[in-house]
């Protein structure tokens, strides 16, 4: 249980709030490759309370600026992409990649007047088929390279939801190791009743017997210790990490994936499912194979939450604890204490900042980031490669090519129509 | 739901008010024990304060 000023510190992320600049210090994911990647488009996001436009100008290059044009406030979501900027489709004002007014075809010739104008201008650079931006102080730091994001002979899947409700909720359900036994266990049971499906061919009900958490470079690294294991299995003895401030890692041998959660604003989060099948030994899966971009739902035509795959199961304890939880009545216990340590170390993380420090997980040296490793279990609860077996029950049943995935890991020969 | 009342105030290091945003006061629960997680954020302590409601002690065998 938290007051609500320490509550409202935690969780709103707008500009010149505590936690929104601690959070303008990353890179964020804001739309995947695939749909910025002819010339002209132009997609609206929203990004830590900012309404902006991403559009890929006439030079091939991406830009990100204020959804707004300085001069009447006409949106740019229907601006006229540039050789380099974007003009405004009302008057013609162009803007560079930083923002600035370069152009007012209307205004006289010699004008100083566009050297005044300038609106928000943001770094983007692709990587691993994502789009990252950065909206923090200048210089920029590294944007991280991942493992996943960089790894070879893997096949990658993006799906991605808009889920009305505050990124903090969603992170802390990633230091809740006990959730899974629940909510991805005994109701996943109770699904399969529901829909008549035999319910002893679910392996994720082991009841958790020890949780632990410790802080490392990247994050905090998350471990158990499930019925009928040891701390010698990898669940405990490797575990796998929640990486400063908004990612979580997780998989097992034959799936990689990252959960990564970019605030919009106080009451929606943007969220992205990256994921890597990994063939199996001695496979080589086609360099130029497509990623393919879904939509995971999360509610069905009745407006009910759809609950029989997991992570519509997530989105559905997420969201219905409200668009900002209420933590002045919860009641936590000892098994929230993952929940507790992230909470302090966000706030830890906040004083460096006011500190002047880098916070965790800021790269500024280039070879540091050149392959970035982080640990990650393979032997999933003692059943091997459980979680990329039941993909038809993750958010990938809605990758389009789902089944041409499998079959590529196996080292079958199909051609992707995708 | 009953209204938050905040038993603790200050840090037991610095003294400083724990009650300031920037800092952490998690109150959780352990059994029958109330139990606050404490960071400071002007000092960087951190702890926990188990509130006791009743002293016991260890079978003397």
């Amino acid at each position: 249980m938290l007051s609500k000023e320490q509550n409202e510190t935690l969780t709103q992320v707008g500009p010149g709030k505590p936690m929104g600049e601690l959070l303008r210090r990353y890179w964020y994911p804001i739309a995947a490759s695939s749909e910025v990647e002819r010339i002209g488009t132009i997609k609206k996001v929203k990004i830590l309370g900012e309404e902006l436009v991403l559009y890929r100008d006439k030079s091939n290059n991406l830009g990100l600026v204020a959804d707004k044009c300085a001069h009447r406030g006409v949106s740019l979501e229907y601006g006229i992409p540039d050789k380099c900027g974007l003009r405004c489709q009302y008057h013609g004002w162009l803007y560079n990649g930083e923002g600035q007014c370069i152009e007012q075809p209307n205004e006289p010739e010699n004008s100083t007047f566009k050297a005044r104008i300038k609106i928000s201008g943001y770094k983007v650079e692709e990587l691993g088929g994502l789009v990252f931006a950065y909206m923090g102080p200048a210089p920029a730091p590294e944007l991280p390279r991942w493992d996943l994001f960089v790894q070879k002979n893997v096949i990658r899947t993006i799906g991605y939801a808009i889920i009305p409700c505050n990124w903090m909720q969603i992170m802390e359900n990633s230091l809740d190791p006990t959730h899974l036994e629940w909510l991805h266990g005994h109701y996943f049971q109770h699904i399969f009743e529901q829909q008549g499906r035999p319910q002893d061919e679910w392996k994720i009900t082991k009841h958790h017997l020890k949780i632990g958490f410790d802080e490392f470079e990247w994050g905090i690294i998350k471990r158990r210790v499930l019925e009928g294991q040891t701390e010698e299995n990898e669940d405990w003895a490797i575990g796998h990490p929640i990486v400063f401030p908004n990612m979580l890692r997780v998989g097992d041998s034959g799936a990689h994936s990252f959960q990564i959660r970019v605030p919009m604003d106080d009451t929606h989060t943007f969220h992205f499912w990256y994921t890597c099948f990994v063939p199996k030994e001695g496979v080589v899966v086609p360099e130029d194979y497509p990623i393919s971009l879904y939509q995971c739902p999360i509610k069905d035509e009745d407006g009910k939450f759809v609950t029989d795959y997991i992570d519509g199961q997530d989105m559905m304890a997420w969201i219905t604890q409200g668009p900002i939880a209420d933590r002045t009545t919860e009641r936590l216990g000892t098994s929230d204490k993952g929940i507790i340590m992230y909470r302090q170390l966000l706030k830890k993380e906040l004083k460096n900042i006011e500190n002047g420090e880098d916070p965790k997980c800021i790269i500024r040296d280039p070879k540091k980031n050149e392959y970035i490793e982080l640990p990650q279990e393979e032997d999933k609860f003692s059943e091997g490669g459980l979680l990329s077996g039941v993909a038809k029950d993750w958010n990938t049943r809605y990758a389009p090519n789902l089944e041409e995935i499998i079959e590529l890991c196996k080292g079958g020969k199909v051609s992707s129509s995708v | 739901m009953k209204k938050y009342e905040i038993k603790l105030k200050y840090c037991p290091n610095c003294g400083e008010s724990l009650l300031k945003s920037k800092s952490l006061l998690n109150e959780y629960w352990i059994a029958d024990d109330t139990a606050y997680f404490c960071w400071c954020s002007e000092c960087s302590w951190r702890g926990e304060i188990v509130e006791v409601k009743r002293v016991t002690a260890p079978e003397l065998v």
